[in-house]
């Protein structure tokens, strides 16, 4: 099932639940999500308690990763709200080291 | 008028090839690079690493700070005057990088922000993805060949003070982001990244040698990662969220002193041989640079001996980040480790050969990796 907060789908795993139970469940665990997806960043659980038709508490995944994956999307295009005075940041330094030690570096990697 | 005219087209043509100078030579300045770039996101910097043609390497600094004002009158007169690096978002304006401490230290008062805390996103700031996406775009620039690899330093997932706090979506929006400039990103973990740039082997008493082995650990400002690598593959990877910044917040509560101050006593005062024990700050750091080693190292014992695993030969520590370059830390680290017992033997203890800069350059060392598989396929 998937519910919508704020214009965002979110999808929760709540197998065979009452409207009062579902309500319950977003105002104790649900919360959780949606603030996670108010603030756009941070703790996003991966897991919430859901209950079943007895009411006994299970855990299930809520949050897939395509799902997380598809809200860091929608993240990316928020740098265009942004207007800034610069192209470029960063102080640049030269640093050399030892050639071989770097080749030998280089060849083992391409072995991983 | 008729000369006016001339002088314009004058001035735009002359324009015109300064600018077609200024791109050859841009265009000059990318050839001289091998794809395959290096990100460090650090909480408190921000580092590139590219590779020359020449063998030398071409490394990248920013610090990863902001200060926070509303855009008004006041605000507007500052930016016109000063020369400040800033981001204009809705109506808030940030002073960026080094400016930001200058700025915070002259006017007295406000606090330093970060876009990023403890290593990952900073949640309590509602923009912080905005901002270093800003930051991020103008440190790293454009790719100089199509879909060129570029690895980019996550902390560890085991955050071991902070239990289901993961990296996993700070590390999505960043592959995502750099994805979507051009480049192909992967991840790598930060204390292995140093541990490519170092390559510490283990000598076993038959004379063998396991090369890429050894104790990486990354001291930063947001955490402090650990790695215990084995030919190249982490076989323990961890995190603490109790690092620099906090040192920092530690000591200006213990002072009751700012942050901003002790960034500034740290960073050009502090050596940890020669604690000057009239200065208050000075002794804070002290002890919470002892708490914060000793810390790192009973962890690593704890977690090392979960599978019993066992290393032959002795295994090399080498130790990067900013935290990590106070005068006189790596003896601190020595005193720790002789009075703690580790179930492994300890070889060498080093600082990396540049300790700023070694995480950036073993991700730029991953990204060449990448880009010569790349080409063999």
């Amino acid at each position: 099932m998937s519910i919508i907060h704020n214009g965002k789908q979110i999808e929760v795993n709540i197998g065979g639940i009452s409207q009062s139970k579902l309500e319950r469940i977003l105002s104790e665990h649900g919360k959780l999500i949606l603030d996670g997806m108010d603030k756009k960043i941070g703790d996003i659980p991966k897991q919430t308690v859901v209950y079943d038709k007895n009411g006994r508490e299970t855990s299930q995944e809520t949050i897939s990763e395509e799902s997380l994956n598809s809200i860091a999307k929608e993240m990316v295009k928020d740098r265009h709200n942004t207007e800034s005075n610069f192209d470029s940041l960063g102080k640049r330094q030269k640093v050399k080291m030892d050639k071989e030690k770097v080749k030998k570096t280089l060849d083992l990697l391409n072995d991983l | 008028m008729e000369k006016d005219k001339n002088d314009k087209e004058l001035f735009m043509q002359e324009e015109k090839k300064k600018e077609e100078k200024d791109k050859q030579k841009e265009t000059k300045t990318e050839k001289k690079y091998i794809p395959g770039i290096g990100i460090d996101v650090g909480t408190a910097n921000v580092c590139s690493c590219r590779r020359k043609e020449d063998g030398t390497f071409d490394v990248k600094s920013h610090r990863n700070m902001l200060f926070e004002m509303e855009l008004n009158e006041f605000s507007d007169d500052l930016l016109e005057r000063g020369d400040y690096v800033y981001i204009k978002s809705g109506k808030k304006c940030y002073i960026v990088g080094a400016d930001a401490l200058s700025l915070v230290n002259a006017i007295g008062k406000g606090t330093i922000i970060r876009p990023m805390a403890n290593g990952l996103l900073n949640v309590e700031l509602k923009t912080s993805q905005e901002l270093l996406n800003k930051i991020l775009e103008a440190v790293v620039g454009k790719p100089i060949c199509e879909n060129e690899p570029l690895r980019f330093s996550v902390p560890a997932s085991n955050v071991v003070n902070k239990p289901g706090v993961n990296n996993l979506f700070h590390q999505m929006v960043l592959k995502e982001f750099f994805n979507s400039l051009g480049f192909i990103s992967q991840p790598i973990n930060e204390a292995l990244a140093n541990l490519y740039n170092e390559s510490p082997s283990m000598k076993l008493d038959n004379g063998e040698e396991y090369p890429l082995t050894g104790y990486s650990i990354s001291f930063g400002g947001g955490m402090v990662n650990s790695a215990i690598v084995l030919k190249g593959m982490s076989l323990i990877e961890f995190c603490s969220t109790s690092a620099g910044d906090q040192i920092d917040q530690n000591v200006s509560l213990a002072t009751g002193e700012p942050t901003s101050k002790i960034i500034v006593v740290k960073e050009k005062k502090l050596n940890l041989d020669k604690i000057d024990q009239n200065d208050r700050i000075q002794v804070g750091l002290g002890i919470y640079y002892s708490e914060m080693i000793s810390r790192i190292f009973k962890q690593i014992s704890k977690e090392f001996s979960k599978d019993s695993r066992e290393f032959e030969g002795a295994v090399d520590v080498v130790i990067c980040g900013g935290t990590a370059m106070a005068p006189g830390f790596i003896n601190r680290v020595k005193e720790v480790v002789k009075n703690i017992e580790l179930p492994f033997r300890v070889g060498e203890i080093r600082l990396s050969s540049n300790p700023f800069f070694s995480v950036s350059q073993g991700c730029c060392l991953r990204g060449l990796s990448d880009y010569s598989k790349m080409n063999k396929k």
